[in-house]
């Protein structure tokens, strides 16, 4: 048994919830999801991906399972199984603790964040991939109080990632302190990761970096703004075989409105490194776009959906016009296209040209 | 500043109290009664939700409601279907602000309501975000029309004007004194007949209070309808303040 799994067992044994005769109530779910995409002269996939997921609560303790059976052509290794979360929480007043494998979103923008990094986006963070847990989860201890109109959160990612997934960045952890005023969201927060896509001869060394920032959210009329800014004093970078350290700077901002089943979202992100690390993907300034446009009439019986990145910098670009169409209760099917261009290593996942795609998914 | 919340529309029992504002308004003097008509500190409700579009097809949603008189708040959670288990809405509400933050488990995280999108359907419903939120007894104007049947009760008519932005240009309301409650409300916009009608039933009295057992809004304009049936119903639990905070929102669970 994995470390992570004993404690787990270990706190809903011992949870004050369980050691009642509390009734415990359980409650099943899935999505069956199948998925057929095509690029033109280049490939073509079909999958199938069944998600099950069992919630079980018990007085104060609640706990969440969702494992993920996929198989995919063409592919290797299938069928692909993978632990989406597995977690058990302890919740008492305005006191939450949680344990286990879960999804942890910091940060108030939706595609150009900053504070993604324990449990960063599968993909680019557009829709497409919104019929699933489009979310790599962290191996977390998580416990957050929140007794009103202010709130803390204190999280440690103390154990490596055991998922099939990629996973960036493993052990650290953060810490946020939260303000809910009248419409504005205020928080302060820090973070410590390991850092990422370093050649694996450093191992164990793997530097570690530190982030400070602030995010926020002000809601006015129909317009709501957001902001979020970040700090990290030292990130390592390795060019020409000779490692740097240097400060990064990154802020970011969007402006929503909506109205009706309409939806504007806009959002520009920087980011601002000490110097020029000679590395193409990592230059001194970096802006980055992105945008979302959506409409849906008010039975939600379908959505217009167009969502566009551009990194301004790099100049590399990516545009998604969808529709989504509900079929009956938990019954939807998503047909899109995708166009994207750019410089090999920005676009690794969606890769440049133009794919067409479909989802039909069932949740029960 | 008090204000006037749907789910107290369960709430609401007699006991008129008329503050100067009202003496020379008698629109007003029935508002405030209704306002201050004794009703429980909190209350947890058992919702069924039925939306019946215009062609006669249904969708059944099940929520859970809890709201609290003071300071006043109240939070939403979807129990079923699986497309929309696990979502909820927190309201709170301050002599400040009317705050509403809604959670939808694919997000994974809680996202504020715009105050302009007050006047937006609630998952669909016929219900808006500032329904469930509800309407400040100061941010509206009243004037009386007279008194009228309805369903057997003889009610007071009273036209609202919204003071403050509002997703209705008027609203006219038929109140039963007998049992402080609304038995009917007119919404409406641009035009001098109603875009949707909200008619209370099975109204029965719990302890001090009175209630609707029915809720049903019917938007004259579409043609759809959302049916809100009362299956369960708990008063004066206690509530911890807790339980009306983005936690408690985000675990999707209420006691």
């Amino acid at each position: 048994m994995k470390p992570a799994a004993g404690l787990i067992v270990l706190l809903w044994i011992f949870s004050p919830g369980a050691t009642g005769a509390q009734e415990v109530n359980f409650q099943p779910g899935g999505i069956t999801a199948f998925a057929a995409a095509w690029r033109s002269g280049e490939w073509s996939a079909l999958d199938l991906h069944q998600v099950l997921s069992l919630e079980v609560f018990s007085g104060d303790v609640s706990g969440k399972s969702q494992v993920r059976v996929s198989w995919e052509t063409p592919g290797a290794g299938n069928p692909d199984f993978r632990v989406d979360e597995a977690w058990v929480a302890w919740t008492r007043d305005s006191l939450r603790w949680t344990l286990g494998r879960q999804v942890v979103r910091w940060g108030v923008l939706e595609a150009l964040g900053l504070w993604e990094e324990f449990s960063p986006p599968v993909g680019l963070p557009f829709r497409w991939g919104k019929w699933e847990a489009p979310r790599i989860a962290s191996q977390a201890l998580r416990a957050q109080y929140r007794p009103g109109d202010w709130g803390t959160e204190i999280l440690l990612v103390p154990l490596s990632s055991a998922s099939g997934a990629p996973r960036p960045q493993d052990a650290g952890g953060g810490v946020r302190l939260q303000w809910f005023g009248p419409g504005t969201d205020l928080t302060l927060e820090g973070s410590s990761v390991l850092q990422e896509g370093l050649p694996p001869a450093l191992g164990e060394s793997a530097p570690r970096i530190w982030t400070w920032g602030a995010e926020g959210v002000a809601v006015v009329d129909s317009w709501t703004l957001k902001a979020e800014g970040a700090f990290s004093p030292g990130k390592t970078f390795m060019s020409q075989g000779t490692l740097q350290s240097l400060w990064e700077v990154r802020g970011a901002a969007g402006v929503e409105w909506a109205q009706g089943g309409a939806r504007i979202l806009t959002e520009v992100r920087g980011t601002f490194l000490e110097e020029d690390t000679g590395i193409p993907l990592f230059p001194s300034s970096r802006w980055e776009a992105a945008g979302i446009l959506s409409w849906e009439p008010e039975e939600e019986t379908w959505e217009l959906v167009l969502e566009g990145w551009a990194d301004l910098t790099l100049k590399a670009w990516f545009l998604h016009p969808s529709v989504e169409a509900r079929l009956r209760e938990g019954l939807k099917i998503t047909a899109g296209v995708q166009w994207a261009e750019g410089q090999e290593g920005i676009l690794t996942l969606t890769g440049t040209g133009t794919a067409l795609y479909s989802h039909l998914v069932w949740t029960w | 500043m008090k204000k006037i919340n749907l789910p107290w529309l369960f709430l609401f029992s007699l006991l008129p109290l008329v503050t100067p504002a009202a003496q020379n308004n008698p629109g007003r003097a029935v508002m405030e009664a209704m306002e201050n008509a004794p009703s429980p500190g909190d209350m947890v409700s058992d919702i069924r939700m039925i939306m019946t579009d215009r062609r006669g097809g249904t969708r059944e949603r099940l929520l859970r409601q809890a709201v609290r008189k003071f300071p006043e708040a109240n939070l939403t959670v979807f129990l079923s279907p699986a497309e929309v288990r696990g979502s909820g809405l927190l309201g709170l509400k301050s002599q400040a602000s009317e705050d509403q933050w809604l959670y939808l488990p694919a997000l994974k995280r809680s996202r504020r309501i715009a105050p302009g999108n007050k006047s937006d359907s609630f998952m669909g419903s016929e219900f808006t975000y500032e329904d469930l939120q509800g309407y400040g007894l100061e941010d509206w104007t009243y004037r009386s029309l007279g008194q009228e049947q309805v369903d057997g009760s003889l009610c007071e008519m009273i036209e609202a004007s919204p003071l403050k932005p509002s997703g209705y240009q008027r609203r006219i309301l038929w109140i039963d004194t007998a049992v402080q409650l609304p038995r009917r409300v007119h919404f409406f916009n641009a035009g001098p007949t109603p875009e949707k009608v909200m008619t209370l039933r099975d109204i029965t009295r719990q302890g001090s209070g009175w209630y609707a057992g029915e809720i049903t809004m019917e938007n004259l304009v579409t043609g759809k309808t959302t049916r809100l049936t009362v299956t369960q119903r708990k008063t004066d639990l206690g509530l911890p303040d807790g339980v009306f905070t983005l936690g408690t929102l985000e675990s999707g669970r209420l006691p």
